[in-house]
Parts: structure tokens; sequence; C-alpha cells
């Protein structure tokens, strides 16, 4: 303990500021995993606490195998309680209202559960806490509850909107406005709580009457008998089906929802990987900071019989320490910022698969993510240590006594250096080339590691060149700080490639992604310019926003036809449906209308060849990701649940469409009518007459439609904005991550700097000493930051292009199935490039402060 | 050319103070060899570090070609080491990353001066290193390394040479001709050289001879 606390605390403690980077750089690093993995965690663990909350003790759920048929009928649950192995069987509405507080114009998404209220203490965990009388369980209480009239809502919802006991809400669901009484506060029990308060709940027999849903169930929960296994129960109950309806156990939606934003979570969870990397080059650069500084003391400590596993041992255990101290304070700030991440995170995945998700605010955190982040700190730590301290231990004791000398031994070979990155460029061709696994694009996260290896290599070779460039490039009328800084450079070429490096990745990781996403939305938005013809889209109120959507009846059609100015009105059916236990979209429409009026992109074939000989042939067209996820082509036949059994329809063609990730099927209306009876539109997209007047035409349809059901117009423009806008929001949370990465590095470069004026605090008080002005040496620092600068922007820039190849060829594609189209982004890239410039130069400004300040006559003596 | 008067320093290291140089009041003439004489710790470096500016007195006056530096800025001491005074030192401190040339050119280009080839050609040829220019300090001998150093204390023609220790880190022979070497160019430039060393032979090569001890100037100056 002595020991330690000579060798090792007094240094810790005494160099506070180096203490200060290297615990920055860990804690930096560990906050981005730990923000990032605990808003993962929490977006997986709150849908399952959804789903597995509000099923309760239920075992099993019974639904329609597709979501398009409004329901089913409820007298199945009589023949089914009494099913082999099944204890209780209870019937549930799954109803999404809007409701319009007094005086506002924006409608309040309202979640509603119909459920059989004198059975529900058998399933689910919650109560009436506040219903106006002492006794909730008092006769005349129940009386009420039972009223066609009653609402409860849960306590969160309530607060939220400030409703209260006696409140009284119009609740428009489908188009049915009603009016409700809120006769009771719900709270919940157990983990599902949360779920719970943020729910309302009907009496099922009061929400099928208010909503004239007689007769229809959107699901029936099962209670199965403990001593039989579920999965038997499970292929009795389904024998027992009709094929319209499927049954699943609850924890398989979860690990459908699993499935689905899997590729998108660990998207994120690498990119907050590459933060831990840059943290490891700037844990490097201190650590190899201190080791010089050390040299002294260590050869002493060596001629005074402590062996180099000693030294290496004692060295460790400060950067142990460090990697504690720096993943503690890494973990409270990552804590800290998963709120934000997680709303970021909830918004895009909502927008990107569709499912509604309970409130986006941390309610737990995962003790795994704490242990996985203070392991983290601890291994970046001291994997950012090991190079450091090898070459601590390997200089020979007389050799580290002798005076002046403070640099890292290693130098670089040029050769060696370039031989090493073609290798690592190679293994990247390779890693790229290869399949993902289990949809899982490793290989390319490979790729891109070799990337990064492989221009880290590069940086001692760029570094070594900045000199004879300059040389070339400036005259001697600059002066000589830009040529000095530049020798500087060279001189110590390991401890500036490493800084180099980190800014490399950092500037790397936001071109490699701004690069993606801009060429993503450049082709995205060429898409939608494409293949949206529509002029006006008329749309439930709930359409793209993130709750269920509603469906507009087959009336709103008829009325929309005869309207002067409309050439075509088409009928847009968008359902989610099981394709392979994996939920995809089915969209059925008129694919006559679309031929003629707008069309897909084919990978192969056009449009409207294919649309006819699809709606002749009756077949189906589906999308590129749908193709992709399931290994099928033109001409493969695909098998799709129907209530009268599955039915198999062949392809007619591959289609880009970037709108789901989860895959697509389309088909046209009469074959999906006549199959599924489901006469219902997600939205009508209406084709106007030359010359006519979109705005005139919004207030015809709103006039006609008489707020019966209410609806949304929007303009051609107003879609395309919206579904960017949407892409916007998907991408947020990646430019975020990106700041954070670059600050780092920035960090790195300060870091370095600063190390590199306190080694050579004697070289600098020797410039002033003949002459060299204060200014001057500023100035020195300043071109040393903005020439590391150059050089990990050279190098950023290029590996950057290369990682963008990387995300739009690879991992997205084995990710999602998209194909993007490269656009290099010049502006994008010089944006980023200027950028990091002139972040770099500010990140020399406190270092060259403290150059200029350094008293001359102290640091003269300073060894 | 230099006066000091009365000249004290006191450094405070933790709770106690360190009295380095105490009323020290001394002159020199211009174009005089000085040699400061002391063991280690006596004071000397100190001294020389209040003569250049590269430190202030804590008490007293350096009075330098007449003007009292009381009232001297950082910039006024710059200007000063710029144009007047260069410094020779123990280890050399030579910038590792530059050439020999480079190292002699720096004063000059600190100065912003374009083109300073041909005077540092000469200076190198006066300390017999022509040959030698392109070559980094790790590839010079330690003599040779201070002669570059003193060809880069001569460079800008200064009025005064201040020398700490230069033999210090070099043989005795070596040593001996780098003390030959700046005898001989500060009498051909005219300049003013305060040697501090503590070697008897270094200091025998001077005009004069003062010795220090725990500060304070000991005794009578010698005439050599």
């Amino acid at each position: 303990m002595t020991v330690f606390r000579l060798l090792v605390w007094r240094h810790v403690a005494g160099e506070l500021p180096r203490t200060a980077l290297t615990v920055g750089g860990v804690a930096l690093g560990v906050a981005v995993y730990v923000a990032v993995a605990t808003a993962n965690v929490e977006i997986v663990r709150s849908f399952e606490q959804a789903v597995l909350g509000v099923a309760g003790r239920t075992t099993l759920q019974v639904f329609n195998a597709t979501d398009s048929l409004g329901g089913f009928d409820e007298r199945i649950i009589e023949p089914l309680s009494h099913a082999d192995g099944v204890l209780l069987a209870t019937p549930v509405l799954d109803l999404t209202g809007i409701w319009r507080a007094e005086g506002s114009a924006r409608g309040i998404v309202l979640p509603i559960l119909g459920v059989d209220l004198l059975a529900e203490s058998s399933f689910r965990d919650y109560r009436v806490a506040e219903s106006g009388h002492d006794n909730s369980d008092s006769e005349s209480d129940w009386e009420r509850y039972l009223e066609p009239d009653t609402i409860f809502v849960g306590r969160r919802l309530a607060q939220r909107h400030g409703l209260a006991m006696g409140s009284a809400l119009a609740v428009n669901v489908s188009g049915r406005v009603r009016r409700l009484v809120v006769r009771g506060i719900l709270e919940g029990d157990g983990p599902a709580r949360s779920t719970f308060e943020e729910l309302a709940v009907m009496d099922i027999a009061a929400a099928q009457f208010q909503f004239d849903l007689l007769g229809r169930l959107d699901r029936i929960d099962l209670v199965t008998d403990p001593a039989r296994p579920v999965e038997e129960v499970k292929r009795a109950v389904q024998a027992f089906l009709p094929p319209e309806l499927t049954v699943k156990r609850p924890q398989q939606r979860n690990a459908q929802v699993e499935r689905m934003t899997r590729a998108f979570r660990l998207n994120v969870s690498v990119l907050s990987v590459v933060a831990l990397l840059v943290g490891l080059f700037l844990v490097y650069n201190t650590v190899s900071f201190a080791v010089l500084r050390r040299r002294r003391e260590i050869g002493i400590l060596r001629s005074l019989g402590l062996s180099s596993a000693g030294i290496a041992g004692l060295l460790l255990a400060e950067v142990v320490l460090v990697g504690i101290v720096g993943s503690m304070v890494g973990i409270g700030f990552g804590v800290a910022l998963s709120n934000g991440v997680l709303q970021t995170l909830a918004a895009t995945v909502g927008s990107l698969y569709y499912q509604s998700l309970v409130p986006p605010r941390l309610t737990w955190v995962s003790s795994d993510v704490l242990v996985q982040g203070l392991l983290i700190g601890i291994v970046v730590a001291v994997a950012g240590s090991l190079g450091p301290i090898r070459e601590a231990v390997s200089v020979e004791p007389t050799q580290a006594l002798a005076p002046g000398g403070y640099e890292l031994i290693g130098t670089v070979r040029v050769a060696t250096a370039v031989t090493r990155a073609a290798a690592a460029f190679l293994l990247a061709g390779f890693a790229a080339l290869q399949d993902s696994v289990r949809g899982v694009p490793l290989f390319g996260y490979f790729a891109v590691f070799f990337v990064v290896l492989g221009f880290a290599w590069l940086s001692p070779v760029v570094i070594r060149s900045i000199a004879p460039c300059l040389r070339l490039v400036l005259s001697r009328r600059a002066g000589c700080l830009p040529r000095l800084a530049a020798a500087e450079l060279e001189r110590a070429p390991v401890r500036n490639a490493v800084a180099v490096s980190a800014l490399m990745v950092g500037l790397a990781l936001m071109i490699g992604v701004s690069v993606m996403i801009h060429s993503f939305r450049q082709t995205v938005d060429l898409w939608l310019d494409q293949t949206v013809k529509a002029d006006l889209i008329v749309a439930p109120p709930t359409w793209l926003g993130d709750g269920p959507e509603w469906a507009l009846p087959e009336s709103v059609h008829q009325r929309l036809q005869a309207l002067p100015g409309v050439v075509a009105v088409d009928r847009y059916r968008d359902v989610r449906m099981d394709y392979r236990d994996r939920p995809v979209r089915v969209v059925a429409r008129d694919l006559l209308i679309h031929a003629r009026h707008s069309r897909y992109l084919f990978l192969e074939g056009d449009s409207t060849t294919v649309l006819t000989e699809a709606v002749r042939g009756e077949q189906v067209i589906v999308s590129e990701t749908f193709a992709r996820q399931f290994s099928l082509r033109r001409g493969d036949r695909i098998a799709l649940p129907t209530p009268h059994g599955p039915v198999e329809l062949p392809i007619a063609g591959v289609f880009y469409d970037y709108a789901t990730d989860g895959g697509k099927i389309v088909l046209d209306r009469s074959l999906y009518t006549r199959h599924w009876g489901d006469r219902n539109a997600t939205v009508v997209p209406l084709y106007l007459a030359p010359g006519a007047d979109p705005e005139g035409l919004r207030r015809a349809v709103l006039e006609r439609l008489q707020g019966d059901p209410p609806v949304i117009i929007l303009t051609n423009g107003e879609l395309k904005r919206e579904v960017l806008r949407i892409f916007d929001q998907t991408f947020a949370i990646t430019y975020a991550l990106e700041v954070i990465a670059v600050t780092v590095a920035l960090l790195g470069i300060a870091n370095t700097l600063l190390a590199g004026i306190l080694e050579r605090q004697r070289q600098l008080a020797v410039l002033r000493a003949i002459g060299g002005t204060p200014a001057q040496v500023g100035r020195l620092i300043l071109w040393e930051s903005g020439l590391l600068g150059l050089a990990g922007t050279v190098l950023g820039g290029a590996a950057g292009l290369v990682l963008s190849v990387l995300l739009i060829e690879v991992i997205n594609k084995q990710s999602f199935g998209w194909t993007i189209v490269f656009h290099p982004a010049p502006g994008v890239l010089l944006e980023a490039v200027a950028l990091a410039l002139l972040a770099t130069v500010l990140a020399g400004y406190w270092p060259a402060r403290r150059a200029a300040r350094l008293p001359v006559a102290e640091s003269l003596q300073y060894e | 050319m230099v006066r000091l008067e009365g000249v004290s320093k006191v450094y405070q290291r933790g709770a106690s103070i360190i009295q380095a140089v105490q009323g020290v009041s001394l002159e020199v003439a211009k174009g005089e060899f000085l040699a400061i004489m002391g063991p280690s710790g006596s004071g000397k470096s100190t001294l020389l570090n209040l003569i250049g500016g590269l430190d202030r007195p804590t008490e007293g006056d350096v009075v330098i070609d007449g003007r009292s530096t009381r009232g001297f800025t950082e910039a006024d001491w710059t200007r000063l080491r710029r144009e007047w005074i260069g410094v020779v030192f123990q280890f050399f401190n030579l910038l590792p990353g530059l050439t020999a040339r480079e190292n002699v050119a720096l004063p000059l280009l600190l100065r912003g001066e374009a083109d300073p080839e041909k005077r540092v050609e000469e200076c190198l040829a006066a300390v017999g290193l022509a040959h030698r220019g392109e070559h980094r300090p790790s590839e010079l001998s330690g003599g040779e390394q201070q002669r570059v150093a003193v060809a880069r204390a001569l460079v800008h023609r200064p009025a005064l040479l201040l020398a700490d220790e230069p033999t210090g880190n070099l043989d005795s022979k070596v040593g001996r001709e780098i003390i030959q070497l700046i005898k001989t160019l500060a009498r051909q430039g005219g300049q003013t050289v305060i040697l501090a060393t503590h070697s008897r032979s270094a200091a025998e090569e001077a005009d004069r001879i003062v010795l220090m001890r725990d500060g304070t100037l000991d005794g009578e100056d010698v005439r050599v």
C-alpha cells in the first residue's frame, strides 16, 4: 500500500490536469456507451413490459392473422374457453381513440383497452385508485363502472392531460365521436405499472356498444393450465381456430420487435463503440506522456532493484485506477445522457417500425449495462496503456537516467507502416465481401475496423510528409514557425500519430455517416419524386404518427370520386401481416390506376408493364428489402394468411422501397378484397386534372367529407416533406454520436499538444531565450495544432469516404436491405473538413496560451 | 555595459524561502570578458538569468547600456534579447528537429529576416562547422553541438554574450576549445562576455573573475 501511495497515487493526485484528461477520455467513451446501451435496453424492456405487462397472467393470445379485418367474431370465445388446457378466456378490444381537448387544435392519441372488467383481476395487475368513493368495491361503484359512458384513465395519462374524476371527453374512434366520463383513475402494480398508467380502459360491452363494434373482438387472452406445457396447449388451440385467426405467446411478439429493431439498435451501438475507440487513443496519449515524464523515475526504480514486471505492475495499477474513476464518471454522465438518447431512439424506432412505445422516459437502469460500462472503461484504459507501458519497461535503466531525450523510443519506419496499412486494407476488403451472419453485418463491422486501423497506420507516414510538402508549398517569407512546427511533428511521430489517428477516426465516422445519410436522403428524395405522384393524400389523423393506424371506410373513396378536378382516386390499404413469422407490410391498391398515374421503380422491368402483368396474372410485387430478407426473386411464390386459409401468390417484380425496413408486399386491390374481404383504405390518394388547384381541392374534399370521418389532407409536397422529416428524425441520433466522437478526438489533439509542451518546456524556453516572443511561441503551437489537424483531416476525409461506401454497400445492405445510391456530397465533405480544421486550431488555443506563458528561467532547468 | 545594483532574488518553494542571489552589485565594462565562478548552487545561473531578463530580480536593478530595466515589460526584455543578447547553455539546447544550419538561423528567423543564409554560413564557418550544416543535433558530438550553440548565440551580432556553464557537459579538452572559441569570436565582434562556470581553467581565460558563494559575491575581484 505504501509503495502504491508513493509511486502511483502521488502521480494520480499530483498531476491532476493529466489525470483529468485520461479520466475524461475513458469517461466520454463509457458515457456514450452507457447512454446508448441503457436506451437500447429500455426500448426493448418497455416494449416487453407493454406486451407482457398488459398480457398479465395471459399465457396465450388469439389474434387475426392480419390486422386488416377489423377484429373477429366474439362467438368463438365460448367454445375456446372449453378448449383442452384453457382455464380462462377473456375478450379484448384494442382501440385507438383521438381526444381533442377543448380549445386545443392537436388531437391526443388515447390507447383504449376494452376488457371484461369483472374478469380482469384474474388477468392483470391494476386497480382503480380513485373512484370518488372511499370503498371502490361498493355496489354503487360497480353500477357506475358498468355504465356505457364510463372510461378509466391511467394516472400518468390523467396527470399529463389534466384529467380528473368526472372529466368528460369527446373521444373519436374510427370516426365515431362519443362522450365518455372519467369514473376512475388507474394505478398499475408490478413491473408493468407504467404501462397501465398510460392506458385508458373501458368495459368491453360499453366499448363495443359505443363504437359500433357489437360482437367484434381484437384479441382473446387465455390463461392456460399451468400443469400443461404452453406449446402443447397452443397447438391444440391453433387446431381449433379458423384460418384467419392465429394464436401466439405474448413473448413471441416481443421477440419479433426485438428482432425487427435489432439491426438498428446494433448500428447505434456500433457508433457508440467508435466513441470508445477514440477514447482509447486519448488514453494512449496521456499514458504515453506520463511514461515519458517518469522516465527518469523509472530508471531510478529499476536501478534500485524494481523489476520490469514491477514497473509494469505499478503503471497498470495506475491505469486501472484511472479506468475505474473514468468509468464511474462516464456511467454518471451516461445515465444522465440516456434520457435524451432514449427519446430520440424511441421516436426513431417508432417511425421506423410503426411501434408506439411506452413513454420515452427512463424508468430503470440495467445493472448489466453499468457493469459493462465499468469493465469497458477499465479495458479501454488498460488497452490504451499497453503500448506506452511496454515502451517504459523496455528502456535500459542507464538510458532512462540520461538527461534530456524525452521521447518515445518507438520510431516508425515508413515502409513498415505502409505494409501494415496495406495488410489492414486487404483484410478490410476481404471482410467486406463476406455475407451477413444471421442478418447482422458482423464482417462489415470488421471491415470498418480494418479500414480505421489501416488509416491509423498511415498517419505517421502522413506526418512525415508534412515537412517536405510544406517546404514545397510555403515560401521562405511565410516565416520559420510553420517549418519549425512541421519539424517538431516529424520528431515525435508516435505521439503525434496517435493524436492524428484519434482525429482521423472521429472525422472518418462523421464524414462516413454524413455521406451515407446524405446519399440515403438523396436516394429517398429521388425515389419519392419518381414514385409518389398523387397530388393530394386523404388520410386519417393518426397516419404517419406514432399511434396505431385508422382505416378510412370505402365511402370516402366513393364520395371523392365524383369531385370535379379529380381524374383518379386510388385506395391504398396498408396492413401488417406475418410472413414466416416476421411482420411485413402488405399494401393493396388499384395497380392499374397506379400504373397510369405513378410508378414503382423495379430492379428489372418497366413499371407499367410489370404492374399490368401483376393485375392480369393475379401476382404480387415485393420490395427489395423483402426479397433480400427472404431470399426471393421474380417468379417465386409466397404464401399469405387469409381468413380462408393461406393463399399462394407469384412475384411479378421486385421494386425499390424505402418506406419500411421490414419488407413490403403490394397487390391489386381486387385480389386483396377477394381474399381478405377488407374494403377499407388506409389513405386515399387523389390525382388531379392538369392545372387543377390543389388548395382549392383540399377545401372541396374537406367540405365533401364534413368531418366524417375526420381526415387530414396532405399535398404531394407536404407528404414528401413529412417523409423527409421522419427520415431526418431517424438519423438525429447518429449526428449526436458523431459530435461526441469528434469532441473526444479534439480533446486528444489538445492533450497531445499539452503533452508536447510539457515535454519540451525547455525547448520552448530556449526559443524565448534566443529572442522569440511569447506570441511567436503561441503561434508555433497553433501551427502544430493546425498541421496535426491537417494530417488528421486528410486521413479522416479519405477514411470517411471509404467508410461511407462500406456503410452503404455492406452494413446498410446487410442490416436493412436498401439500395442506396452513393452521393459523395462535396458540401458535406467540405463542411466536415472546415469544421475539423477550425476545431483543431481551437483545440490548440489553450495549449498555445500555456506555452506562451511558460516561465523561461524555470523551464530552462526543466528535466 | 552591464551594472547590477543590489540585486537579490528570492524563490519560494512551498513553505521555505530560498535566497538565490543576495544584494549583488557588479559592473561589467564594454568588451570585457568576465567569469563568475562558484560551486554548484551558488547562484551563478540565477544571476545570468537576471542579466538576460529570463528572470526578474526581487530587489535591485539591472542596468544595461545605461538603461534601468526596472520598468521593463516582457516585450522589452524579448526585444533586448533579440537585438542585444546571445545565450549559450550547458546542455546546448539545440532544437532537435532542426538541422545545425536551421538552429543557427533561428534567432534571425524569429526577427523576421527572410534571407539569413549568408550570415549563417559565416557563423558556421567561424565555429568550424561549415561542412556539418545539414546535420541534426543527434548526429553531432557534444563539442560540435556546443559550437553550433555558440554560432547561434552570435549570429545576430549581440553586444552581450551570456554563457552558462558552456563546458559543463564537455570533456576538458573540448571545453577548453569552446572557451577559446567564445573568447576569439567575442574579441573579433567586440562583444562583452559574462561566463558562469565552476571550472577554474575556463574562468582563467577571462579578463576578470568574480567568485560567488551562497548567492553573494565572495571577496575581491580577481584580475587575471
